[in-house]
């Protein structure tokens, strides 16, 4: 019957979900997971996707953070079930995705920490940013420089958050944000002229 | 004082909503992966937006019947009295009703002696329209209740139009038929005998009783 809601999009066997949670202080970490997810889906999705700019790849970065989550709450880790910590699982799997996207482009171009791109030029670079080219010369950098720039400006995060992120020392992810810096300000400033 | 020219990136979080069958499919997902306490989060056959389940005798958790191969599924508007009056008059029990957020009901399942009968409002977006839109209904519902003389009187004061008082009729029923205020047509009837098709045939006039199919001889 035509009139059954949702009858043209899914199988009527598909388990289907209600929940019924009352708001209590001690819910359990996978049912304020859930709850998270239905009131916030469009946080993470919508955070992912303003940074990696295509639907498909923030779909598969949303679900792997959520996915993800639950899956350190089934293994009992005390951890405290907040947007915050979503964002920050998100940050994870999104410049785990510009890595693979790197390895599976790697020959076609070499952009990860190019040699070339030598930290001797020091800022000031008193550009003002126009702010649209600047996201498209972002999207063309290597994942690395990508990520690091990403989280280092568009997330406003300290050098020693973003170093926890990449997993690399603060000293290294200094190192990498000159470099990532040099190398964007090549690049914006070839599309510029 | 110099602005650093990268601070013009940031980039504040805002929401976007997704997809609603992505939202769907990784919820369902996310269900699985947590093992959430069924206690918490039930599994229904289906459901949409807002289910309620009015049986308290058949929760959506325990595995409900499987309906005959043919159900009916009546158009009738508004189905929200529809439920009420066959409740009234047929002891139905609502098990599912799907009320859609612009308050027509989507879908629901009504349990009259053990049948299912499945219902909506007129959709007419869809093409479901009810007996009154389309000028009557080529369809009769035939209902065995235990009382065919109480249901008629039921369906009396609730406002059917009553072609026939109950009689008895050769094949075996006494039997009723009205048209409901939703514009169904229903033969509402009492088994009280069980004859065979020899003494059927005796007792009509005017029709070939046969069994087995037309060819049959």
């Amino acid at each position: 019957m035509g009139s059954r809601p949702g009858a043209s999009d899914f199988d009527v066997t598909e388990r289907w979900v209600i929940v019924d949670v009352v708001a209590s202080p001690d819910v359990d970490p996978g049912e304020r997971l859930l709850r998270l997810f239905d009131d916030g889906v469009g946080e993470v999705y919508g955070y992912v996707l303003s940074r990696c700019r295509n639907r498909h790849v923030a779909e598969d970065v949303t679900t792997e953070t959520f996915l993800g989550a639950a899956d350190t709450i089934r293994r009992g880790a005390d951890v405290d079930v907040t947007m915050a910590w979503l964002i920050g699982i998100a940050r994870h799997k999104l410049v785990d995705q510009w890595r693979r996207e790197e390895r599976d482009r790697r020959g076609l171009r070499t952009l990860t920490d190019d040699p070339t791109v030598v930290a001797t030029t020091v800022d000031p670079w008193d550009e003002q940013l126009d702010v649209l080219v600047a996201r498209d010369v972002l999207a063309e950098l290597g994942a690395h420089h990508r990520a690091v720039l990403t989280l280092r400006y568009l997330d406003d995060l300290p050098v020693r958050h973003v170093a926890e992120v990449l997993q690399r020392t603060e000293h290294a992810t200094e190192a990498l944000l000159v470099r990532a810096r040099l190398a964007f300000r090549r690049r914006y400033e070839e599309v510029r002229t | 004082m110099t602005v650093d020219p990268f601070e013009r990136l940031r980039q504040p979080i805002e929401p976007v909503v997704p997809d609603p069958r992505f939202t769907t499919f990784l919820r369902a997902r996310l269900v699985d992966a947590l093992a959430v306490p069924t206690a918490t989060v039930k599994f229904p056959e289906r459901t949409t937006m807002t289910t309620t389940t009015a049986s308290p005798t058949t929760p959506l958790s325990e595995p409900r019947p499987a309906p005959s191969a043919i159900v009916p599924y009546v158009c009738v508007t508004p189905a929200v009295d529809a439920i009420a009056w066959y409740t009234a008059v047929f002891g139905a029990v609502e098990e599912v009703r799907y009320t859609g957020d612009d308050g027509r009901i989507g879908h629901a399942e009504l349990r009259i002696r053990g049948a299912l009968l499945t219902l909506a409002d007129e959709y007419p977006e869809e093409g479901h329209l009810s007996a009154h839109s389309l000028g009557g209904s080529p369809v009769l519902l035939q209902l065995t209740v235990d009382d065919v003389d109480a249901v008629h009187i039921l369906a009396l004061e609730h406002g059917a139009d009553v072609s026939a008082a109950p009689a008895d009729q050769p094949y075996g029923n006494r039997m009723t038929s009205f048209v409901d205020p939703f514009g169904l047509r229903w033969l509402v009837q009492t088994v009280i005998a069980v004859p065979t098709t020899a003494e059927i045939q005796a007792a009509v006039e005017g029709y070939t009783v046969t069994e087995g199919g037309a060819d049959a001889s």
